[in-house]
């Protein structure tokens, strides 16, 4: 049986459709209630994490695979510690950098950036050649400049309406963000077969869906 | 009170059973290589800095200040320090060298891992044959055999089939070292991206399959049979092949090769060994491989190497072999027959005294410690009680 860390909320939203499409059975996982351990049949034990755990259950072998958005991948420098094996292209969003459209990005000093994500935004700024001072926030970023906690904030944004809401203008695009199939490197070597065929069967999954989107477009 | 001692994150202590387990472990493994002709090496757990100031850590390491001030550190490999005791002093080669120890690598804060590792190893230093692999396979093999009911499976892979190919290609440094990465860290989508940027028409069927190309060594073979090896490449194929055809003669041993085989350090310079078992996907049992550069750091001369780590930690978690012990005897006696208590003691190995001051205190001593006990009496002799 493969265990597989399924990020909750929106990532698990867009993933029921692509298992489904795979022809496995998602009613237990639709149904789940508040249950946290569903199984789908006897191949598929999904269990519902947040997706900044993905990897620590990953590492530790607790499970076999994850789903989980390439931001917390970035955010958490986990490359080095687990295989990635599809992007799902599902949950599409990017970070961006915004500030208020009357904010000075040439001022000669060290800006202070407002983020959920400080090693995304200490790369990017360093790429650019520039320190900058951090500050970490747990939820509603887009009030750090309207409050003056920080010049300007690093974020995901998946269609600008909030930050358009907010009167903040978007200053550079970073790194387009998806949802991705990733695996523990051991269970990918031990379970080999099966990792590849549910990994066959969604990236077959992943064009049906891609075709018929065409279909529905060109018609 | 308690936070100012309690112990620092990502240490424990081991008690009982867990630490028990390890020192049988530990001990079969000692006597066994002793009796193999290996010669056992004992290193400081405390080192200079600069001694691992070259190589590739996966965690921050301990730093210590001896008194001098000079900056130390607990060592976070065990390797670096046999190859410095070589180098440094005037011990012949070939030497079959075995070690057990304390290793030290941070672990991620609050990340759950273990930052003190008990590490047993090999090295097999002035070796060049392939035959010094096919030791550490056999080694490995034992280790399956004796303590973990044959659900070992060997990784083999080789350090410089990466870099020996994607140097053919003639790629631009940085693409390479991409390329590299995500072969290493099989990462697919962003190895298919990067191939994208590649333009080598002939070798194309070869590179889109790399990063699958791993299995047994009937199913890499038959992968290998529909695309065209890149010639410089085939030799380090053919020393992969030869250990991982020997290893896969061995009974009821799980063989694995791997051609995109992350390399655990970056000395290794030919075939890299792996083991592993299923309950313990989180961790390798064993890892290792050869060196034959690591000593060119300290010395004029290079010396061929091959070295396997194992860790015991793991190893103990995942046997099957559970400590065996004769249930243990308490003696309880008054003090004047307590010579003849000493007596029996000496006879049996599973017998000690009961430390107890009263027959009541001893039998609740006994039962807490699953032991048996047995009282010497004046009048009635010795009974079990």
């Amino acid at each position: 049986m493969l265990r597989i860390a399924l990020t909750k909320g929106r990532v698990e939203k867009k993933f029921i459709p692509l298992l489904q499409r795979c022809n496995i059975d998602c009613q237990p996982l639709i149904d789940k209630q508040r249950r946290l351990i569903i199984n789908l049949g006897d191949q598929y034990q999904i269990i519902l994490v947040k997706g900044e755990d993905v990897c620590t259950y990953l590492r530790k072998g607790a499970v076999d695979l994850g789903v989980v958005g390439s931001d917390v991948l970035e955010e958490q420098g986990a490359d080095e510690q687990v295989n990635e094996l599809l992007d799902l292209n599902t949950g599409r969003c990017q970070f961006i950098v915004a500030s208020k459209s009357d904010f000075d990005w040439n001022q000669p000093r060290r800006k202070v950036i407002g983020t959920k994500y400080p090693n995304v935004a200490r790369r990017w700024f360093a790429s650019q050649g520039e320190d900058v001072e951090i500050i970490k926030i747990a939820g509603s970023v887009e009030l750090a400049p309207l409050t003056g906690l920080a010049d300007a904030i690093v974020d995901l944004t998946e269609t600008g309406t909030t930050l358009r809401v907010n009167h903040l203008v978007v200053h550079d695009w970073l790194d387009v963000i998806t949802s991705r199939l990733v695996a523990n490197p051991v269970a990918l070597k031990q379970k080999r077969d099966e990792i590849f065929a549910l990994t066959n069967q969604l990236r077959q999954a992943m064009e049906e869906e891609y075709d018929e989107d065409l279909r529905k477009v060109t018609e | 009170m308690m936070s100012s001692i309690a112990l620092p994150a990502g240490l424990r202590d081991q008690f009982g059973t867990e630490a028990e387990s390890k020192d049988q472990i530990s001990a079969w493994l000692m006597k066994n290589l002793r009796s193999r002709g290996y010669r056992r090496i004992i290193t400081p757990i405390v080192e200079r800095r600069d001694l691992f100031a070259e190589f590739n850590m996966q965690s921050e390491q301990y730093r210590v200040i001896d008194p001098a001030g000079d900056e130390l550190v607990l060592r976070p490999d065990l390797t670096l320090p046999v190859a410095r005791f070589l180098a440094t002093t005037n011990v012949k080669l070939p030497q079959k060298i075995y070690y057990l120890g304390e290793r030290f690598q941070a672990a991620p804060e609050l990340s759950g891992g273990q930052s003190e590792q008990t590490q047993a190893g090999i090295e097999l230093i002035g070796y060049g044959s392939l035959k010094a692999e096919m030791e550490g396979v056999i080694l490995m093999h034992r280790l399956n055999r004796h303590l973990l009911d044959n659900q070992l499976t060997i990784e083999l892979g080789h350090a410089r089939l990466v870099d020996t190919i994607l140097d053919a290609l003639e790629l631009d440094e940085e693409l390479q070292e991409q390329l590299a990465q995500a072969l290493y860290h099989k990462n697919f989508p962003a190895y298919e991206k990067l191939l994208r940027q590649v333009d080598a028409p002939q070798t194309m069927p070869f590179l889109r399959k790399w990063p699958w190309l791993f299995g047994t060594l009937a199913e890499v073979n038959d992968m290998l049979a529909e695309v065209k090896v890149p010639e410089p490449a085939l030799p380090l194929l053919g020393q992969l092949k030869t250990v991982a055809e020997f290893a896969g003669e061995l009974a009821d041993q799980q063989v694995i090769v791997d051609l995109s085989s992350a390399v655990p350090q970056k000395y290794y310079t030919g075939i890299v060994m792996k083991g592993y078992v299923e309950k313990t996907t989180g961790a390798y049992l064993i890892s290792g491989g050869r060196y034959n550069r690591l000593l060119a750091n300290f010395q004029s001369q290079l010396e061929p190497a091959v070295g396997l780590g194992i860790n015991i930690d793991a190893l103990a978690e995942a046997t099957a072999l559970k400590p065996v012990k004769k249930q243990p005897v308490f003696v309880y006696a008054p003090f004047e027959l307590l010579g003849q208590a000493a007596a029996l003691v000496e006879k049996h190995g599973n017998y000690s005294l009961a430390l107890a001051d009263s027959l009541q205190e001893a039998q609740q001593q006994a039962q807490t410690a699953g032991a048996k006990l047995v009282a010497l009496d004046a009048e009635k002799g010795m009974k079990e009680c």
